[in-house]
């Protein structure tokens, strides 16, 4: 009895590292009938609502539209398994290999560099390898509009926004260069509109923390932000809910939050107004089928912003609802200034810290 | 607004009760195990388990007593497999309590995919949450009433069972048997009493606090799950545990401490202190903490010494 139980549970256990571990198949990966394979090694697992999700979205439609080969294997949040995983995934024969976010770069370049005939694709960033194509995202960008929408609102005269309060919040994730290009974006668009604004900033200091984004996005409203911005990753959802409680307008980050949750949960998301975007998916099937044709190379980095529609705020029924319609027009017409480089939005990667930091505390009330 | 405006303001209060709560729980889960000799490190993975068993369970029976049950019955069954594992297999209490974390962080993914179709969070699932309790009388007195009401029921248990589990421990016979079991295992075997069954008790005591503060994050806090949401509160309480000397009163208010200082980190990112900084301060806290509560300890032994010595003079 002893023996058959303590089977079973080595049966259990190893039958739920499997599951935590993510599909760890290694059969012959593509099948030979000529279409076009790709593979998405996520690094941590779908359903975050941002990145990987819109990522995957990219690999769905050349699926379903172009008839290709598509594998996405979710390598989970132990990093020290990853190098296997690219191994594994080098030595088989897809046509190309995507991933992204800065935290797997190296590994992905340290590959790259031991498997020279295999086209890799790198999202949200850049590389100098040449089968390795960047594909980086101007969030600087799309966060402007965020803050030129936000600033905006102060005026419009609703009635979830006091005017006389000239206070806006941004709520990041972690005090890095890539949340705080958001950041100096976001300012840029606030600054363009009315440079009396002022700016209250906070980080997470995690990307999960969902309770802990929720407490501060809270405190950010009860000192006064009139709207809050939050690309806060996977916490955002607790900005989302102060939203919610405090009834105050929050500005979403990387997917169309309000559109994915309107069905299950309306009463929760009524306050974004809209979500700054980072059309990833649609990005990769372009790149993707770039690479199919010898359009593009993966030698070359390419940096998407307004001008390719690769960025943006999502245009929902909500924005629709709550944006008076002049406000939107107005905001049509940055956007296509800042797409041919009329305005000029600051950058928060490569600019150095002290820099960044002198720039957040210069709008602090 | 100055800081310290904002720190003596209801709203304070309010938040560093909610921040408090879930720690509470776990820690005092982490005072009754740690009492019983056990080092129980799987209070993060049973919180993250009873947090997302208590939506299912309440979105699918539809009432919010079914996703209490379905919780506390979660941090139950896990807290009997940690005990199985290491008191009768024997098997390390750390390797165990990790085992628990692992597997909880990628099993809910899985279960929520189940459930909802989704691996990010439950907002698809109709789910119950704790609502917030106002004090009758109380709650219209100035300041007062704001301080002390309309905080989550749960919030207001957490504070009351402070005051059972003390009562537990040091007044009932399970109590005694816990904390003896704790000192000297022997001395318990040698009265007769069963030392496994004694820390079992204990393990799955811990077992239903801590899947309550597990609960209190997404049928509270929240009012969903999401995935990985505990983010280290599991660790923190132990380290509350720690902190406190494994007692009730302790642990409530090192708990309490840690909030404090959790919640002041919301707040000073809004002035000019960098971030790095400000999200120092809560672990800085910790280890302040622990370093007065060592400068005490060896003090206070320093005394006994003193004493003991100035007796067995006199004697002579």
């Amino acid at each position: 009895m002893k023996k058959l139980i303590t089977i079973a549970t080595i049966f259990i256990v190893c039958a739920s590292l499997l599951v935590a571990g993510g599909s760890n198949e290694s059969e012959s990966a593509a099948a030979d009938d000529g279409a076009f394979s790709a593979l998405y090694l996520v690094n941590g697992s779908l359903g975050d609502k941002g990145f990987y999700d819109s990522a995957a979205s990219g690999f769905y439609t050349l699926r379903d539209e172009d008839g290709a080969n598509i594998k996405i294997v979710e390598m989970g949040r132990n990093e020290a398994s990853y190098e296997g995983y690219y191994l594994d995934a080098s030595e088989q024969d897809w046509d190309v290999i995507v991933s992204g976010t800065w935290s797997v770069l190296e590994l992905v370049e340290e590959i790259a560099e031991q498997f020279p005939d295999q086209d890799y694709i790198f999202f949200d960033g850049t590389s100098d390898m040449d089968n390795v194509m960047g594909i980086s995202y101007q969030s600087n960008e799309t966060a402007f509009m965020a803050g030129a929408l936000a600033a905006l609102m102060l005026d419009s005269g609703d009635a979830k926004i006091d005017p006389s309060q000239r206070v806006l919040g941004f709520v990041g994730s972690m005090d890095a260069a890539n949340i705080n290009d958001f950041l100096v974006g976001y300012i840029d668009g606030i600054r363009y509109i009315d440079p009396t604004i002022r700016v209250l900033t906070s980080y997470v200091g995690s990307f999960e923390d969902v309770p802990k984004c929720m407490e501060m996005t809270t405190q950010m409203y009860n000192q006064g932000a009139q709207i809050i911005y939050a690309p806060a990753s996977q916490s955002i959802l607790g900005a989302v809910t102060a939203s919610s409680n405090e009834d105050k307008y929050l500005i979403a980050c990387d997917t169309d939050i309000w559109a994915s949750m309107e069905e299950s949960d309306p009463e929760l998301v009524r306050n974004v107004i809209t979500s700054s975007l980072k059309k990833v998916g649609e990005s990769l099937t372009v790149a993707m089928r770039g690479l199919r044709d010898g359009t593009m190379s993966t030698d070359e980095n390419y940096v998407l912003g307004l001008s390719s529609g690769s960025v943006g705020l999502a245009d929902n029924e909500n924005y629709r609802a709550i944006v008076p319609e002049d406000i939107r027009t107005k905001l049509d017409e940055i956007a296509a200034m800042v797409a041919n480089g009329e305005i000029p939005v600051r950058m928060a990667t490569g600019t150095p810290t002290e820099e960044v930091a002198a720039i957040r505390d210069s709008m602090k009330p | 607004m100055s800081v310290l405006e904002q720190i003596f303001s209801a709203e304070f209060v309010a938040m560093w009760l909610r921040v408090a709560t879930p720690l509470l729980f776990a820690s005092l889960g982490a005072v009754i195990c740690e009492k019983s000799g056990v080092v129980n490190l799987g209070l993060e993975g049973i919180m993250l388990c009873s947090a997302l068993a208590g939506v299912v369970g309440s979105a699918y029976t539809e009432s919010l007593l079914g996703g209490f049950l379905c919780g506390i019955a979660t941090g139950l069954i896990l807290s009997a497999v940690f005990a199985y594992f290491h008191l009768v297999m024997k098997a390390n209490s750390v390797l165990c309590g990790t085992a628990i974390n692992t597997f909880a962080s990628g099993f809910t993914i899985f279960i929520l995919e189940i459930c909802t179709g989704e691996k990010g969070n439950s907002s698809s699932l109709r789910s119950f949450s704790f609502g917030t309790l106002d004090i009758p009388l109380i709650k219209d007195i100035p300041v007062i009433g704001e301080i002390l009401s309309g905080h989550n029921v749960l919030t207001y248990v957490a504070f009351v069972m402070v005051a059972v589990i003390w009562y537990m421990l040091y007044k009932t016979p399970l109590g005694l048997r816990i904390r003896a079991v704790g000192e000297n295992e022997n001395a318990i075997n040698s009265v007769g009493i069963s030392v496994n069954k004694t820390r079992f008790i204990a393990i799955l005591l811990c077992g239903v606090l801590t899947s309550i503060g597990g609960m209190y994050l997404s049928m509270g806090y929240l009012n969903m799950f999401v995935r990985d949401m505990v983010a280290g509160r599991g660790f923190i309480s132990l380290a509350a545990n720690a902190m406190g000397q494994c007692s009730p009163i302790g642990t409530m208010c090192s708990a309490l401490i840690f909030a404090f200082f959790d919640g002041i980190s919301n707040i000073l990112q809004l002035l000019r202190i960098p971030s790095e900084f400000v999200q120092m301060v809560p672990y800085a806290a910790t280890i302040a903490g622990l370093v007065i509560y060592s400068i005490q300890k060896t003090e206070s032994e320093k005394r006994k010494r003193r004493m003991l010595g100035k007796k067995v003079a006199n004697n002579a």
